[in-house]
């Protein structure tokens, strides 16, 4: 389901232990998903040989592609991260997390653009799962008219 | 791979009811998602993709369909509970303490069903590239 309402914390504030828990929360998935790209990609590895007969050998090139896009993207957001949270860290130190609208506007930016990479990124696996069904179904019916 | 260990939080804010409903439509979101995964997850493991001389293979496959069958109820379970509480929010001003205990009350499932899923494919994930390597 598609929801159009954006996310801007709804006019309230969000408290720093809050704001902290968000990098926990993005960190945790980020690593997971970088456990999952590797997975998909000795998935794809397995049925590279089918794909090749069934003439999807460019919907595969093209997902390793995607996935090592993906790959690149997680460094560079687990470094975004990282620095946000040193950042967070220094205002607590100075008591002034509340009063820097450009810290709490840059954890909404962050938000966002993570938000939107775990979005393409479930699309992309959405396509896996549909090309690697699309290769099982084929095999099984190449199997049955072969019996 | 490393399991998740990261602990349900809950804190004391004013959430607006369009908050409320916004996030039950993102938890929606998320638990179709799922249900996809698992589907795909189930077919790939009954597809015979793998090989039969793996020691104990058919077994160990078996446990993890047994998983997914626990995984798509407590989803379902989720996912009805989650439609009921966008009809009850969706509309309303305001929302009553009743409401706001309810929706806390499944946030804090709907973070121990995404832990327990996460550490179910670190588990499946796991396995299955072991299978991947001997082949």
């Amino acid at each position: 389901m598609e929801t159009k309402i954006k996310k801007d914390w709804f006019g309230r504030e969000k408290s720093i232990a809050e704001l902290h828990y968000d990098s926990k929360l993005w960190i945790s998935e980020i690593e997971f998903i970088n456990d999952e790209l590797r997975f998909l990609d000795n998935l794809l590895s397995m049925y590279f040989i089918d794909c090749l007969d069934l003439g999807l050998k460019k919907n595969i090139e093209e997902f390793v592609k995607k996935i090592a896009t993906e790959k690149q993207l997680i460094s560079t957001f687990i470094n975004l991260i990282n620095k946000h949270e040193k950042i967070l860290v220094d205002l607590i130190e100075t008591n002034s997390v509340k009063s820097n609208k450009n810290f709490l506007e840059s954890h909404k930016k962050l938000e966002r653009e993570i938000n939107t990479y775990f979005k393409n990124y479930k699309k992309l696996k959405k396509d896996i799962f549909n090309t690697i069904e699309n290769i099982m179904k084929k095999k099984e019916q190449l199997k049955i008219s072969l019996k | 791979m490393e399991t998740s260990e990261l602990t349900y939080k809950k804190f004391e804010h004013n959430k607006s009811i369009n908050e409320l409903e916004y996030d039950t439509l993102i938890w929606i979101s998320e638990f179709e998602f799922i249900k996809t995964e698992l589907a795909f997850l189930k077919k790939l493991i009954q597809s015979n993709s793998f090989k039969s001389r793996i020691p104990n293979l058919y077994e160990r496959l078996q446990l993890f369909i047994q998983e997914i069958d626990l995984l798509q109820k407590n989803n379902q379970r989720i996912l009805h509970k989650l439609t009921k509480q966008h009809n009850n929010l969706s509309g309303e001003l305001y929302y009553e303490s009743f409401q706001l205990i309810a929706y806390e009350k499944l946030a804090e499932k709907i973070f121990n069903y995404t832990t327990t899923y996460q550490n179910f494919k670190i588990r499946i994930f796991e396995y299955l590239e072991s299978i991947l390597k001997q082949e």
